[in-house]
């Protein structure tokens, strides 16, 4: 897979997909990306909508932030590995946390990926779809 | 660059008690106080002693022989001078004092402390007494006997010697029994003296040692709390500077994330006429000129405070290389240079490294040749042999003078550090890669000619990850037999 392409304008059509942020911008950013190549973005403002959303909605994948009132990403992080029906969902975690263990942290936490904000909007979706294609294998023949 | 370290707190000896001072002032004392129970103890039993031997009490038992040798005399004078106007009754009085100052004789405490020759003179007295008994009431009943008057004279005049001699020797036994009495207790008291003036100083010494001992512990222990207040300050210190990293790094990223997405989203709408994408150009360069500011701060607050941890983790070097490339090909857009990139098939699949500070390195120096550069190509080559992963960043850049090659690693210095400053900066890009590097125990070196672009090369020491060989089967392969 070369990491070098760009990410063709249908390539997510039909992925419903959900954003946690209790940032409405950051919300927003990600939102007109994920569009951009045709995903259904749900958004949630805090971990507990955030967690609702996942359950009723079971998206292709999750993008959450960490630091959020209400439940945290630590907390939403467990409570959908502690819930079989939604385990299997890979959820990224996007934060401007970026100190040296925060990364370790998520990995140890259960995130499937772990992305630093400010996001390079031009290559997001690409990075993303990037560390996805371990968990979706469709990836493999969208981004060549 | 410098860590804090915390102070050391001074070891306190907890178990001075066992110092040498202490335990030989404490034997000393323990034995000076048993000398003086001792002498004590044996002083008053000699006191007791003494005052047996010498009946030395006062009571009549205190001369019992001479008061006895004095009435036996009495009666004698009586005896022999008035034979005429005989008195019976006056005559029994005299013999009933002479018989209760025999009896004192016989006193056990009396008796007790009598020597065996004065016991021997008291059995010589018993017969006389004996005798002087019958003649007395013989006497009595015929005071004209001449016969009689004259053998009880006589006898009484024997008994009355016999006592006087037997009190001589029992005052000099008592007299010498005194003088060693007085000369023992006079020992005694000046040992006593000795040992209580001793004991005294003793005392005084080990109070002394004592507020000396404690004077110690408490200045150790005023030591010991400050050092560790200190230590515990210095703690509250470091951690409040994590706490403000931590805090800083989320705070300024966060607005970041929202002006450089939007300013992404816009430029690709394709909507922007010529002027407003330029202008949305110079915003984007400007916010991502404002992120790196806030990463090297952030990342030389880190290494300053000596917080920055190597953390390696299992990465592809394919895949950060490819990283790097994706976000450095926008400034090669921006400023229309040449960018390839050359990775090394031999480089392994996986190696163990912190992905954080390699990327640093790259990204940096790959900004460094983006910035100096306003005309012709960068290009960034991964080379690896023998465990070594060369990075090795060209640029046709302004280049650095010879004089200068190692003044870049320092903080803050630019090959140019006028006010003018036409590349800008912080000129903490070089230096963070210089620490990561060396942490890293890798080198970094630079070959450079003004006008003739830069090459750096840093060589890092990698382990590459074994891969258990696994064979994966898909689904379409399986074939039924």
């Amino acid at each position: 897979m070369s990491p070098y392409s760009t990410v063709p304008e249908n390539a997510l059509a039909g992925w419903r997909v959900v954003v946690i942020d209790d940032e409405p911008d950051a919300l927003e950013v990600a939102k007109i990306l994920l569009e951009m190549v045709g995903a259904t973005v749900l958004t949630a403002e805090n971990g507990l909508d955030g967690l609702e959303l996942i359950r009723t909605e079971r998206p292709r994948f999750v993008v959450s932030d960490i630091s959020m009132p209400e439940m945290s990403g630590w907390d939403l992080i467990d409570a959908v590995q502690k819930d079989r029906t939604i385990a299997d969902i890979p959820v990224v975690a996007l934060t401007a946390h970026a100190m040296s263990g925060d990364r370790e942290k998520a990995f140890a936490k259960g995130f499937h990926y772990y992305l630093t904000k400010p996001l390079r909007p031009e290559t997001f979706v690409n990075e993303l779809l990037r560390l996805l294609v371990n968990d979706i294998p469709e990836l493999l023949l969208m981004v060549k | 660059m410098t860590a804090i370290a915390p102070a050391k707190a001074p070891v306190t000896r907890r178990f001075v008690f066992l110092s040498p001072t202490i335990t030989i002032l404490g034997i000393v004392g323990i034995l000076l106080l048993v000398a003086v129970i001792a002498l004590i103890g044996t002083m008053l039993r000699q006191i007791e002693a003494n005052r047996i031997a010498t009946g030395f009490n006062f009571s009549t038992a205190n001369r019992p022989f001479s008061q006895l040798e004095h009435e036996a005399m009495q009666t004698l004078v009586y005896v022999t001078e008035n034979p005429e106007d005989f008195d019976a009754a006056r005559f029994q009085q005299d013999l009933d004092v002479l018989a209760s100052r025999w009896e004192v004789v016989f006193w056990p405490t009396v008796q007790a402390v009598f020597p065996q020759d004065i016991k021997d003179n008291i059995d010589e007295m018993i017969p006389m007494w004996d005798s002087i008994q019958d003649l007395s009431a013989e006497w009595m009943a015929d005071p004209q006997n001449e016969e009689v008057h004259a053998e009880l004279a006589q006898l009484l005049s024997d008994f009355s010697l016999l006592v006087f001699q037997t009190d001589v020797r029992y005052q000099t036994i008592r007299g010498l029994t005194l003088d060693n009495f007085n000369q023992s207790t006079e020992n005694l008291l000046v040992a006593l003296t000795i040992v209580l003036v001793l004991l005294v100083g003793f005392v005084i010494i080990a109070a002394y040692a004592m507020y000396r001992f404690v004077q110690a512990q408490r200045s150790a222990e005023a030591k010991t709390r400050a050092a560790l207040a200190a230590e515990s300050a210095a703690n509250e210190t470091s951690q409040f500077k994590d706490q403000f990293l931590a805090v800083m790094s989320h705070e300024l990223r966060t607005p970041l994330n929202a002006i450089i997405g939007f300013l992404g989203i816009m430029g690709m709408s394709g909507k922007l006429d010529e002027r407003n994408t330029h202008m949305l150009q110079r915003t984007r360069a400007n916010a991502e000129r404002l992120l790196i500011l806030i990463n090297d701060i952030l990342d030389l607050s880190k290494i300053e405070a000596g917080r920055m941890e190597l953390v390696p983790s299992a990465v592809s070097p394919r895949e950060l290389v490819g990283r790097w490339q994706t976000q450095m090909e926008v400034l090669a857009k921006q400023k229309d240079l040449k960018f390839t990139v050359t990775i090394d098939p031999h480089l392994p699949d996986e190696i163990m490294i912190d992905e954080n500070a390699v990327t640093k390195i790259g990204t940096n120096l790959l900004s460094n040749a983006f910035k100096f550069t306003d005309e012709g190509e960068v290009s960034l080559e991964s080379k690896y042999s023998d465990r070594q992963w060369y990075i090795i960043v060209r640029d046709t850049g302004i280049g650095i003078p010879a004089h200068m090659h190692n003044h870049i690693f320092e903080s803050f210095r630019q090959v140019d550090n006028s006010f003018k400053r036409p590349y800008g900066g912080t000129g903490l890009g070089l230096p963070i890669v210089q620490h990561l590097v060396k942490a890293m125990n890798g080198t970094v070196r630079v070959d450079s000619e003004p006008g003739k672009g830069s090459t750096f090369t840093v060589t890092l020491p990698v382990e590459p990850v074994e891969k258990a060989a696994a064979p994966t089967v898909s689904v379409s392969q399986l074939q039924p037999a």
